[in-house]
């Protein structure tokens, strides 16, 4: 039944000597050893198939999963898989192997995969965190895998993604690709001085540095595990005492206010110490704070559903919104749809009578009055590009 | 193109035309030209596709009153 040389196995992840780890949701058949396909791997006598690529990165070959065309006996067909490596340093006293406490070992992996998820979300310009419909996929970028431990003070080999990584989802980047731009981003944000720092992020980053960073551990040391060349330095950040204060003081900012818009329903509005009273979909009420020269356009928003745009105050341990200083009323327009008349076949004569025009348009003559140059700018913008 | 070279009858016209001629794009002259003579129309979703544009964009009531009237 199986091809002569070859074992049947089921494919899929890496371990540290290049095997690959098992997963059910794919079979395919692995080359005996001695067999290899690679010179440049044959010290690695169970990996046969697995071969060099670019230094630092780990590659193998599997064969598809299993379906019509990947039939035992079948030719294989190889797909080559590259799986990005990371070196996660602790550094400090207890730092080593027999020393470091076990929490530790875990915390840091648990840390940073928060960190990365947090910087994906960046990465695919999400503001809401833990919701949305790229869920499954940020937390499949932020799944790492256990390469090994490298020499030095305790030093975690750590595996993202590679593309195979299973999501549903429709993503504008594959898997592999946000992990690794993702931790691209978060090692920015921890090298960078400034205040740019996302607060989510930073709060990360500063929970990961509880490992007893500036306390009974010196630092974090976070670099690419390849090897540095002319066309490609190696990526390197360190979250030291310092980092870690930035981190706290820039991640305490997002339990106190967001930037949002709060959609729902003005139940009441008291226009003597201009305030209001938003009733949220969940059913939540959110208090709202309004200057003087909004109060015309909540007047006009009350008992209508609104968005609300301000600076949001979110309770600390809820994180339900409380309050919004607000800045602008957004109103949408509500289409009058006949549901059923839509699926009336009409004629263009008839749609043209029951609208009472001819269709006979002079383009000119569609300008919209008054539309400023800014204004003009900003409808087109989509279109330009 | 050449006008000559639009088929007869009406013509759909997609959003991004729309856009070019309402705001005044000169981009939309072209477009003005080919679609001249003919009866014009816009799908629903077109409509909405400007309306949303228009949200985004947050327009003051004359923008938006302009197309819930057109």
């Amino acid at each position: 039944m199986w091809p002569k040389n070859w074992q049947p196995l089921l494919v899929e992840g890496s371990r540290s000597d290049g095997r690959p780890s098992l997963d059910p949701r794919h079979l395919g058949w692995w080359r005996r050893p001695g067999r290899r396909l690679t010179p440049s791997r044959s010290k690695i006598p169970s990996a046969a198939a697995s071969g060099g690529g670019e230094p630092g990165m780990m590659c193998w070959r599997r064969y598809g999963p299993v379906g019509a065309s990947f039939l035992p006996g079948g030719p294989p067909i190889w797909q080559p898989k590259v799986v990005r490596v990371i070196r996660a340093q602790l550094e400090g006293p207890d730092a080593e192997l027999g020393r470091i406490q076990a929490a530790d070992v875990a915390r840091l992996i648990l840390g940073l995969e928060r960190a990365i998820a947090q910087a994906a979300y960046l990465v695919l310009g999400q503001r809401w965190r833990g919701t949305g419909r790229h869920r499954e996929a940020i937390e499949s970028a932020a799944r790492l895998r256990f390469v090994g431990i490298d020499r030095g003070s305790f030093v975690e080999l750590l595996g993202l993604p590679d593309a195979a990584a299973p999501t549903d989802e429709e993503l504008p980047i594959a898997v592999a690709d946000l992990s690794s731009s993702a931790f691209d981003r978060l090692l920015d944000s921890i090298a960078q001085d400034g205040l740019e720092t996302d607060p989510e992020l930073a709060a990360a980053v500063a929970r990961m540095a509880e490992l007893g960073i500036g306390d009974r551990n010196t630092s974090i040391v976070l670099t690419d595990h390849v090897a540095e060349t002319e066309d490609r330095p190696t990526r390197r950040a360190e979250i030291n005492l310092r980092v870690r204060q930035r981190m706290q003081e820039l991640g305490s900012q997002s339990l106190r206010s967001r930037d949002e818009t709060l959609v729902g329903v003005l139940v009441e509005a008291d226009f003597e110490g201009n305030t209001a009273r938003l009733r949220l979909a969940d059913g939540g009420a959110v208090t709202v704070n309004f200057s003087a020269d909004l109060a015309d356009e909540i007047q006009e928003a009350l008992r209508s559903r609104a968005g609300f745009e301000g600076a949001v105050r979110y309770h600390p341990k809820t994180s339900q919104a409380t309050s919004v200083e607000l800045r602008a009323v957004i109103r949408g327009t509500q289409l009058v749809l006949d549901a059923e008349a839509f699926w009336q076949p009409k004629t263009f004569a008839g749609l043209q009578m029951r609208q009472g025009t001819t269709g006979r348009i002079n383009p000119a003559d569609m300008a919209i009055p008054g539309l400023s140059d800014e204004e003009r700018a900003a409808f087109l913008a989509g279109y330009v590009e | 193109m050449t006008p000559d070279e639009v088929p007869d009858g009406p013509l759909l016209v997609d959003t991004d035309v729309v856009s070019y001629w309402t705001a005044q794009s000169p981009v939309g002259s072209p477009f003005a030209t080919l679609a001249g003579g003919h009866e014009l129309a816009v799908s629903f979703a077109t409509y909405g596709e400007l309306l949303a544009n228009g949200h985004r964009n947050r327009w003051g009531n004359g923008g938006w009153m302009y197309f819930a009237n057109t």
